[in-house]
């Protein structure tokens, strides 16, 4: 396990119940990295990011983070000493309001000011949720509740941000502004992410490296680059929406 | 000369809020429950009777005002302890292993069974008395026409009534446990990836539930003489306070005074000038319900509308 590493996996296997969905998966996320994991529909690319946070099963393998081995912490344990998860559904607390939100992402944090100071990170990233404060999450449009969903993860400064398919069901203009903002995102909270999208092709463009996961195993890996100009896999899942 | 009848009302009024008070304490605790743990939990009522049972014989030791201090944080303890006990051996395990909402209900009866049994077990092999009050001081504040009267079991169910509610309010929107409540109510999987420890939030949950119905359960017996099945008897009141409340803590509140007057006040009435027996007045206390839910059939208070009143 190499000192420059956030996040490293070998051969994880991983699923739900007696279900082995994603095996023999060996990725790492350097620090300062974004990472983008991508393959076509069913191919594992949600359980992999579930299995590594704790939420879906680990069935065997090593995780570790910063050198660390966390493959069977929980999740509220993994939030503690640093990483994120944003989900892909039920990924806000619908009964609360966003600001509530920002807070129980910020749940870890026992200083009242720290506190105040993530929440205005978090406005200056998403500017619109400063107006959506006291609105209740579950009352939002799909493209707000993506932000305060990114947003909850953001507030403990995570050093290793899991996030699954954050742009899915956003209108085009707005996913790509989503996208964009992880710029934003790593300057201020420093993060390397690990991005899981089912439209490859703009994941890659900004990521550094990337991973292709076909039927729960990693079938390529390369930078963004390599992997988009690959005609192999271009037929595979970059097709219609290229 | 004010008419007697007057002073019959009032005497209504005085009895009413008590009880009604008492009503919406009991709610508070199981609406609490039932918004963090989404378990209707019959077995709640049987905490009430355990905690009544426990400040009596404490306070059988005892005397003066720190009889019924003492009295009181028993009865908080003991509430709060079967209330933990009981999701621990119970509810816990069962949610864990994925019991849906109607089966933890249903096991919940029969936590309730088992509790309530075994008190009455205990109560018929140790030879205890009968039924059982707390061996603390009672006094009347004021009366009026010498029919009403305010007591110190009046003023302490009212105030203990109000000023949980208010505590739970302020717990639920004000606090971060409160916040955490909500949110492992609204979703567990997230609360858990956001840093909540799901099960310190639940055990909470439990202890403070717990010793709300403790505490109800001895401002009762401190009126009324309470035996193994009191609890299980003022089931359907507190079910009926917290669903007119529509599971929200003010809501509690109303409702189980609104219960209590209705109870009270217009069995009075209905006996005055109709002749009819007061023996009726549950049926009385449960057509309110029914009206009120007629009108209004998410409670006195709607739950949703918190939601609604803030939609853009």
């Amino acid at each position: 396990m190499t000192g420059n590493r956030v996040l490293e996996t070998r051969k994880l296997r991983g699923g739900y119940g007696k279900m082995i969905i994603v095996d023999d998966v060996d990725i790492y996320v350097e620090k300062g990295e974004i990472v983008a994991l991508v393959g076509p529909n069913g191919s594992g690319k949600s359980t992999l990011l579930k299995t590594i946070y704790g939420v879906a099963k680990v069935f065997g393998g090593r995780i570790s983070f910063e050198g660390r081995d966390v493959t069977y912490l929980a999740p509220e344990e993994k939030t503690r000493i640093g990483m994120g998860f944003v989900p892909q559904t039920e990924n806000v607390f619908p009964d609360l309001t966003v600001e509530e939100n920002l807070e129980m992402g910020g749940y870890l944090i026992k200083n009242e000011r720290k506190l105040r100071e993530a929440i205005e990170m978090v406005y200056s990233i998403f500017p619109q949720l400063r107006d959506l404060r006291h609105v209740l999450a579950g009352a939002l449009s799909g493209g707000q509740r993506k932000m305060v969903a990114v947003g909850r993860a953001l507030m403990t400064m995570p050093r290793l941000l899991l996030m699954d398919e954050p742009t899915a069901g956003l209108a085009p203009k707005t996913a790509l502004e989503l996208l964009d903002k992880l710029v934003d995102i790593k300057r201020e909270t420093n993060a390397s992410i690990l991005i899981v999208e089912q439209h490859a092709r703009r994941a890659l463009e900004i990521s550094d490296r990337g991973y292709v996961l076909v039927s729960g195993r990693i079938a390529a890996e390369g930078t963004g680059k390599e992997i988009l100009s690959r005609p192999d896999l271009q037929a595979l899942f970059l097709g219609k929406h290229g | 000369m004010v008419s007697p009848l007057v002073y019959g009302a009032v005497k209504s009024v005085f009895d009413g809020l008590l009880v009604g008070s008492l009503y919406g304490l009991m709610a508070l605790g199981l609406t609490l429950i039932f918004r963090v743990t989404r378990i209707a939990n019959f077995a709640y009522a049987e905490y009430l009777t355990y905690a009544g049972y426990a400040a009596a014989f404490v306070s059988a030791m005892l005397s003066g005002v720190t009889a019924f201090v003492a009295a009181l944080l028993t009865a908080a303890f003991v509430g709060a302890i079967i209330s933990l006990l009981s999701d621990e051996l119970a509810f816990k395990p069962l949610w864990l292993r994925g019991a849906d909402s109607l089966t933890l209900l249903v096991a919940s009866m029969g936590v309730g069974f088992v509790l309530r049994y075994s008190l009455m077990g205990m109560a018929v092999f140790e030879n205890w008395p009968l039924e059982i009050q707390p061996h603390v001081p009672k006094s009347i504040l004021f009366t009026l026409g010498g029919i009403a009267y305010f007591s110190t079991a009046h003023a302490a169910a009212i105030i203990a009534a109000v000023a949980t509610s208010v505590f739970m309010h302020w717990l639920f929107t004000r606090t971060r446990t409160g916040k955490a409540m909500r949110a492992t109510a609204s979703n567990p999987v997230l609360a858990r990836i956001s840093g909540i420890n799901i099960y310190y939030v639940r055990r909470i949950t439990w202890l403070l539930a717990g010793a709300v119905g403790g505490v109800a359960g001895f401002l009762y017996s401190y009126r009324n003489p309470m035996n193994p099945e009191s609890g299980w008897l003022m089931l359907l009141w507190i079910f009926s306070a917290a669903i007119m409340g529509g599971f929200t803590f003010f809501g509690s509140l109303i409702s189980g005074i609104i219960l209590g007057l209705a109870e009270n006040l217009v069995a009075f009435f209905l006996y005055q000038f109709f002749g009819i027996s007061t023996a009726y007045s549950p049926v009385i206390a449960l057509a309110a319900l029914v009206v009120v839910l007629l009108f209004k059939p998410e409670g006195v208070i709607r739950l949703e509308t918190h939601m609604l009143r803030k939609r853009v």
